[in-house]
Parts: C-alpha cells; structure tokens; sequence
C-alpha cells in the first residue's frame, strides 16, 4: 500500500515536471540567445540552401556564430523543418518535449532500484532547471544529453553483446557531431573502458566515435577554412586561469549548489553498495567535470564571462548522468535484499 | 525533489499570462509568430523589413547593414544578429552609417561582402 502511494507520487512528480518543462518550451517560438546567434541561424541557412557549408557563410569571419560548432542540431532542427514543410519556429519546439522524453526513459531505465526511486529519477530530470528555462529550448543539449545518456546506458547494461560498443560508439559519435563536450565524453568513456581492461570495447567505441564524429566534422570543417576551437587555444594557456574559472564557479554557483551536493555526500554516505557499484559513473563523471574545468586553462575570452554564461549548461550533463545513482543511493537504506 | 519542484513552480510570468502568451502564437500565423517572438519582437519593425526583404531577394544575395555611430553598440550587434537570422543563408555585413541611420541594403552584384 506504501509502496503503491510512493509510485503515485513519484508518478504525479514525473508528470507535473514533464508537463512543466513542456509547457514552457511550447509556449512561445525559438529566438532567444544562442538559438538565434549559432544553433537557429546555422538551421535556417541550412534549411534556406540545402546546403551544409550554409553554416560558414552566414558569418564568415566567425563573430558570433560559431561556425567550428558540430553541425547535428542545426541539421535536426533543419531536417525536421523539412518534414512539416516549413520552418516554424513554434513548430520546433516540439522537439523539447520529445527529447525530454527520451532523457527521462533513458533515466528511468539506467536507475537501478525499486519503480518509485525509478519514477522519481525520471521526475528530477525534467525538474532540473535546464529544462525549466525558456531560453533553452532551442540550444543543443538536449540532444546532446539524450546521446549522451544512451550511451551510457547501453555500456551500464550488464548483458554486454558485441553490439553494445558498436551502438554506443555510434551514439557517442553523434554526440561529437552535436557539441565539443561530446568528443570529451567520448574520451572519457574510452578512457573508463580501458582502464576496466575492456580493451577492445574501447577501442571500438573510441574508433567509430572518432572516425564518424570528430574525424569528418574536423575534416569538413578544415576544408571550409575554419578553426577547431575559437574559444580556445594553446597560445592562450595560463594554468591560473583554470582556479579563475573554479573560483568563478564557486562565486556563481557555489552556494545554490552546496546544499545539493551535501545532500548527494549523505545519500551516498549512507549507501557503501552504490558507493562501490557506481564507482565507474561517478569517476566518468568527476573525470569528465575536471577536464571541462582544466579545459578553462586554454580559454581566449575571459575565463570568469565564460563560466558565469556556460557554468549551468556544462553542468547538465554530469548531473544528468549521476541522477540515478543518487537515487539508487536514496533507496538502498530501504532495501531488503529483494530486488 | 521539493526544491526542485519549488525551483519549477516559480515561473518567469504568471501561469494565466503564459497560457495566453501560448494561445496567441499557436493562433497566429507563421510571419506574426516569428515577429512576435522575444528574440525579435524588441526589433520588430526591424525584423518585418527583413522578413520583406528575405521573402524578396535570391538567396545569394547578400545584404550591407549600414548602422550609423549613434546607435548603442549592443544594438548594433543586436540588429546584425537578428538580420543575419532573418535573412540566412544571406550574409550580413556591417557597414558605417550615419547619426542613427539603420538601413539594410542588398550588397553590390560583384561585389561579394567581406
């Protein structure tokens, strides 16, 4: 009966998120800040033209658009214009709810305990601030968190098959052609597997990853003439920059973060089998964090404006990742042994 | 997951005003929904002559946009982004303007933009 109740709830708390999170992205059309500088602009011309290298010529020297971006969520925002016969803005934003969607099944498969911490993962998910903001909605990563997530989960998957790299690393290089924070991942995913000694899922992974994501974007990308990182640069190194960019984060973000990082130190305090189980996830993830911060050390522009406009977007996707081992954490105080 | 629930519940307009904010653009067609969107609707005089204009010229057509020393500089970087959105795949090129002047011209045949 207790049981039933908290599936109720966690369901109620996974619908009025979803409900949320959808409503806020359907209720006006994509335009606002990256949307209409980088993802939404590259989208249209590629629409307008049918043309891919569409994407350097609307801002040929680079000012604002980023044109060394990957091209996958321009070319998804393109393609599914193509498909309803018209670039509309408020069409588009359909694409929110669905990829949400497929973040919060993917959460909800990866969690690993009793339906109601499953239910609840899911919910927090689509609670998370990312997907309550309005400008959001027409940014890249959303689908680069659903790439992401898949990923993972098929590599969490205790069946393994020789499939299972082949799909992941598919999925991953998809993710490299979404976001750079995708060749990152993608690295650290290699990374893992090796050191776990699953050497051929490695190099399997990090080979297709590479070779169809990262590989031909740069290659593409080198032919048209433009740079892999404009924001960032060997010649801009300085190690100081990195404790700027962690002393920006902590001034940013610090103190609405440190109650939610308490709260995961006790959950996990209290959970030494998820401790040990998750072990690998939340290595991946701390590895990941590190670099993207040891990344701030190469930075061009102002290492504080970049953290302080970037720090909740690099954010998601590690908080994603570990959402369902926090709760595997919340619920196995309350686990018999049973499940 | 209260927090979070609390962080969600606390939105940027009241829901009444969202909800008829979602009831005029699902009503209204394609053009007023796009002028009509936050990124463009502070232009919008702006974005409805880009619009004429994309609706008007080939596609390989680039555009000057001549802005004149008055107007702010986050205007002026406001406006070129807006245009070069509007008019994409067209290339957008700034160009020194006078007083307040914001004009949009279609860039030389020949005479490609840099």
């Amino acid at each position: 009966m207790r049981r039933r109740l908290l599936t109720l709830v966690a369901a109620l708390l996974l619908t009025l998120g979803f409900a949320s999170a959808t409503f806020l992205a359907l209720r006006q059309p994509l335009s606002l800040g990256d949307y209409l500088a980088v993802w939404g602009l590259k989208a249209r011309a590629i629409h307008a033209s049918g043309e891919l290298s569409a994407v350097f010529r609307v801002d040929p020297a680079g000012d604002f658009s980023h044109p060394e971006y990957p091209p996958l969520w321009p070319l998804v925002l393109a393609g599914t214009a193509k498909l309803v016969g018209r670039y509309d803005e408020l069409l588009l934003t359909l694409l929110r709810p669905l990829l949400l969607a497929l973040a919060a099944g993917l959460t909800l498969a990866r969690t690993r305990a009793p339906l109601p911490a499953r239910l609840l993962a899911a919910a927090s998910l689509t609670l998370l601030p990312y997907f309550q903001t309005a400008a959001y909605t027409g940014y890249a990563e959303s689908l680069l968190l659903v790439l992401v997530l898949a990923a993972v989960f098929l590599l969490e998957n205790a069946v393994s098959t020789p499939f299972t790299p082949v799909a992941a690393g598919l999925l991953l290089a998809l993710a490299s052609l979404t976001k750079q924070e995708g060749v990152l991942v993608l690295i650290v995913v290699a990374g893992l597997l090796a050191a776990d000694r699953r050497l051929r899922d490695a190099a399997v992974v990090a080979g297709i990853g590479l070779g169809l994501g990262a590989l031909p974007w740069s290659v593409y990308r080198s032919a048209h003439g433009v740079s892999g990182l404009a924001d960032f640069g060997l010649a801009a190194f300085q190690p100081g920059k990195s404790l700027r960019a962690m002393a920006a984060l902590g001034e940013t973000a610090l103190l609405a973060a440190l109650p939610w990082l308490l709260g995961a130190a006790l959950l996990l305090a209290l959970a030494p089998g998820i401790r040990r189980t998750r072990r690998p996830l939340f290595l991946g993830a701390g590895t990941f964090a590190g670099l993207l911060l040891a990344s701030f050390a190469f930075a061009r522009p102002d290492v504080t404006w970049l953290v302080t406009w970037t720090w909740d977007r690099l954010a998601l996707l590690p908080v994603a990742a570990v959402l369902p081992a926090l709760f595997e954490a919340a619920a196995e105080p309350f686990e018999t042994g049973g499940e | 997951m209260l927090a979070l629930l609390a962080g969600a519940a606390a939105q940027d307009l009241p829901f009444s005003d969202s909800l008829a904010m979602a009831g005029r653009f699902w009503s209204a067609g394609p053009r007023g929904r796009l002028l009509n969107a936050p990124g463009l609707a502070r232009d919008a005089a702006f974005a409805a002559d880009a619009m004429r204009i994309a609706s008007a010229w080939p596609l390989d057509a680039d555009a000057v946009l001549s802005i004149g020393p008055l107007v702010p500089t986050d205007v002026r970087e406001r406006l070129r982004r807006k245009a070069s959105y509007v008019l994409a795949p067209r290339r957008v090129v700034l160009a020194p303007g006078r007083g307040a002047e914001v004009t949009l011209l279609r860039s030389p045949a020949g005479a490609p933009p840099r």
